[in-house]
């Protein structure tokens, strides 16, 4: 199992965390992630979201820090990428995952590779289109 | 989550890849048979990661073979139009499988060479092409020139389910004589 799991603090109070409870990978069902998006309805929403990585938690846009004025993401989004390199010939395998905050017209991507050496990249795009969309305000 | 390559053979069984085989496109049904400068690959094979062991020695790869754009030829036949059905999913040469205890989406996957530094740098073949399809049994395959990451085959998204199956053809020349080395990736995203 990754050591990688995002947290989300959600609006009524309550805070979902990757494996655990409700949220644990079931057989044969949807993600955890998209099965949290998809419970949201319309009176819950995301307040914040974190990445755990072993341990060293990194925050995503939108979560308060030393007091400093920010713009908050309207949304968030996740998906995972593998990535198989030198597919024809001595094969390389890497997963990572995509932490994607939406901003009004461009988004901020953390992508960091769920095992060692959990390197990490940040980027940011304009139109992306997210695979499963979770609203951090209505 | 697992993922397995496969080469499906002339004889339509298929073969599992070991993480260290290496892919010949060669000229004919030896394993190093040179392809000659300018020309597509006539023969597939799977080799062994000591450069020797031809393990698919009874019964060799689905050939694939470059024409052009919208043709291919298949196991040295004469040439044939991309269609739906042509070719048909068991004769391509690689059976890609992705399985996931959870029920997954996939999206945006590519297939590309590249020359093994840097994605967007094609692989050099002298001047020679790196071409690369993908057939499901619904879409009219075309021939990519998949080189670096900017020209990479789109594979097309697939709806939840715990299995994803990718059916992929590639074809290349050299534009001139002498070992080209270069890797060829897979990148998907799911959830």
């Amino acid at each position: 199992m990754s050591n990688v799991r995002w947290r989300a603090k959600l609006t009524d109070g309550t805070t979902a965390v990757e494996e655990e409870g409700e949220w644990v990978s079931k057989s044969g069902e949807r993600l955890p992630w998209v099965r949290l998006a998809e419970s949201l309805g319309d009176k819950v929403f995301l307040e914040s979201l974190e990445l755990d990585c072993d341990g060293r938690v990194i925050s995503l846009p939108g979560t308060p820090k030393l007091g400093i004025d920010q713009e908050a993401p309207k949304a968030y989004s996740l998906q995972y990428f593998v990535e198989i390199d030198n597919f024809l010939g001595n094969r390389g395998f890497k997963s990572l995952v995509d932490v994607i905050s939406h901003f009004e017209d461009y988004e901020v991507h953390l992508i960091q590779e769920v095992e060692l050496p959990y390197n990490s990249w940040i980027l940011v795009t304009k139109g992306w289109n997210p695979l499963c969309l979770a609203l951090r305000t209505p | 989550m697992d993922w397995k390559l496969y080469a499906q053979l002339t004889n339509s069984t298929t073969l599992q890849l070991n993480d260290t085989d290496h892919i010949w496109l060669t000229s004919g049904t030896g394993l190093t048979d040179a392809i000659l400068v300018g020309a597509y690959n006539d023969g597939t094979h799977i080799g062994g990661s000591d450069d020797l062991t031809h393990r698919c020695n009874s019964s060799h790869a689905n050939n694939n073979k470059f024409v052009d754009a919208s043709h291919l030829s298949i196991n040295g036949a004469s040439s044939v139009a991309f269609s739906t059905s042509v070719p048909a999913i068991g004769d391509c040469t690689f059976k890609f499988v992705l399985t996931s205890d959870s029920s997954i989406q996939t999206a945006g996957a590519k297939f590309y060479a590249y020359d093994g530094s840097l994605d967007t740098n094609p692989w050099n073949l002298g001047g020679g092409f790196f071409r690369a399809f993908e057939a499901d049994g619904t879409i009219t395959p075309a021939w990519v020139d998949a080189n670096g990451s900017d020209n990479a085959l789109v594979l097309q998204d697939q709806a939840a389910a715990t299995t994803h199956t990718f059916y992929i053809g590639v074809s290349a020349s050299a534009g001139s004589a002498g070992t080209k080395p270069g890797k060829v990736k897979i990148v998907l995203s799911y959830v």
